[in-house]
């Protein structure tokens, strides 16, 4: 029973209970696409979901992928942070491949 | 001394069963249990001390409901729900109750009745649902990509580990699916979460399992019945959150913790297993638990499968495979998961084995067996069997 993992410390806000800025950008860690709705989920299918490592502080975030197709993501893509207005107008954090943002995507092999 | 065994064994089989009720399904596999112990439902009376109820779905006082079909009230009854675990955290609290004293026989019912499709949890806010953060088949996709990636597996392997499960649960007469399946069947079936196909996902679904104990050294002992949850930090981890650490190799996951005290506490090791029930809510996963399970060493899964494919084919005989025989019930991906009968049901197949008496997916000379479920919470149950 000696396996506590990492001192609670290390999870828990800071005295002054701030709030951290988190870094835009990040690099494609893991990703799938969801082929049919949820339950209680009436936004698009399919759609993108994965999971980006933010740059430079060492964290892993879940989110959607504005990406529907895997085969057009590769691992260490990167991916900067934007959002998505869902049918009931919930605004969802959501990660978009940097090049699709600003310059042409390259073709898909 | 305050050692536990298996009195008895019952299973309603896992499948879909229109309008009978949940409470049917458990007295169906409760009254088995019985009378696998040798008892009516009357001489059970002043017999069982307590009884735990595992379940998910089922609703306020499931246990009681089952209980008091069977006339069995006035004891303490509780309900227990642990998501996929749910089986063995009541197995787990049922076990310490003979152990500290308290009760001399304790009757274990799981039962569960589960719509199709991906379920619906209420582990998730509504946020998460309007969002779409609450698809379980995406979160078991990104765990399958990174294990194919991390121990050098493929897609191959995933398809493989499904042929090897509905290979052996065509011969389970309690399973769902009965048919066995080729691989290429498999990877043409459709597409739910890339790299995750249909056939490669189990189906939530309907049954019951029920196990008495009673405090002896007789039989099939209860040697160890372990539940853990998780630790923080890990982003694939069955707790779902919605962070973790980029460095999370020094966190340990749910099911290496719980195998860990459950070997302590039977006195066994890895090694020592001649059949194991593990969980495959998808083919990555059971293909993982072997790892977390200390089966095989990272990129090994592939020469356990050669082994069971060998050993199916007839071949067989000489020596047996390697290591133990995994999940000769089928296991999720042959009979569905009704959760909280699901880790009861893997029970019930170890002490079949234990006991010779699995028929065609008989273990020569079976003594220890492991059985293992991780899911929502996290939490991560191993229960060890021995004779």
């Amino acid at each position: 029973m000696a396996d506590r993992g990492p001192e609670p410390e290390a999870w828990l806000a800071d005295d002054a209970g701030g709030h951290v800025s988190l870094p835009r950008t990040g690099s494609l860690w893991a990703w799938t696409a969801v082929t049919a709705a949820p339950p209680g989920y009436e936004g698009p299918v399919p759609y993108g979901f994965g999971v980006v490592e933010l740059d430079g502080v060492g964290l892993r975030v879940v989110g959607r992928l504005t990406e529907p197709d895997p085969s057009a993501l590769r691992e260490g893509q990167p991916m900067v942070v934007t959002t998505e207005t869902l049918p009931g107008g919930l605004v969802v954090w959501a990660f978009t491949p940097e090049a699709m943002s600003s310059t042409p995507p390259s073709p898909r092999s | 001394m305050n050692g536990v065994e298996v009195a008895g064994v019952g299973l309603h089989p896992f499948g879909r069963f229109g309008d009978t009720p949940a409470t049917a399904l458990g007295v169906h596999a409760a009254d088995a249990a019985l009378a696998d112990a040798g008892w009516s439902p009357a001489d059970a009376r002043g017999r069982i001390g307590a009884a735990y109820c595992a379940t998910a779905y089922g609703g306020v006082a499931s246990g009681h409901r089952v209980l008091g079909a069977l006339a069995l009230t006035g004891i303490p009854i509780v309900d227990v729900e642990a998501g996929c675990a749910s089986g063995g955290a009541a197995l787990a609290l049922a076990a310490a109750s003979i152990r500290s004293g308290q009760h001399e026989a304790v009757l274990v019912v799981g039962v569960e009745k589960m719509p199709k499709g991906i379920i619906r949890s209420s582990f998730f806010a509504p946020w998460q649902e309007e969002a779409g953060l609450n698809a379980n088949p995406a979160y078991f996709a990104l765990r399958a990509q990174r294990l194919l990636r991390d121990h050098g597996l493929t897609v191959d392997d995933l398809a493989a580990l499904v042929v090897k499960n509905r290979r052996w649960g065509a011969h389970n007469a309690d399973a769902m699916f009965r048919s066995e399946v080729t691989a290429e069947q498999v990877l043409a079936s459709r597409m739910v979460c890339d790299p995750l196909r249909l056939w490669m996902l189990c189906s939530p679904n309907e049954g019951a399992a029920a196990v008495v104990l009673r405090r002896g050294d007789g039989g099939v002992r209860l040697a160890a019945a372990a539940l853990r949850s998780h630790l923080p930090g890990s982003v694939l981890d069955e707790s779902t959150p919605m962070a973790g650490l980029a460095d999370d190799t020094g966190i340990t996951p749910p099911t290496t913790l719980a195998a860990t005290d459950a070997y302590e506490d039977a006195g066994v090791g890895p090694e020592d297993l001649d059949v194991v029930e593990c969980q495959d809510t998808d083919a990555g996963r059971e293909l993982l638990s072997w790892y977390e399970l200390g089966l095989c060493g990272a990129g090994d899964q592939g020469k356990l499968l050669g082994a069971d494919e060998a050993e199916a084919g007839g071949g067989g005989g000489g020596g047996g495979p390697p290591g133990p025989a995994i999940n000769r019930s089928g296991g999720l991906l042959s009979k569905g998961e009704p959760l909280g009968a699901s880790g009861l049901g893997q029970v019930v197949e170890l002490v079949r084995q234990l006991r010779g008496r699995a028929g065609d997916r008989q273990v020569p000379d079976a003594r220890v067996g492991l059985a293992h479920t991780v899911g929502r919470g996290a939490n991560a149950s191993v229960t060890v069997v021995t004779r």
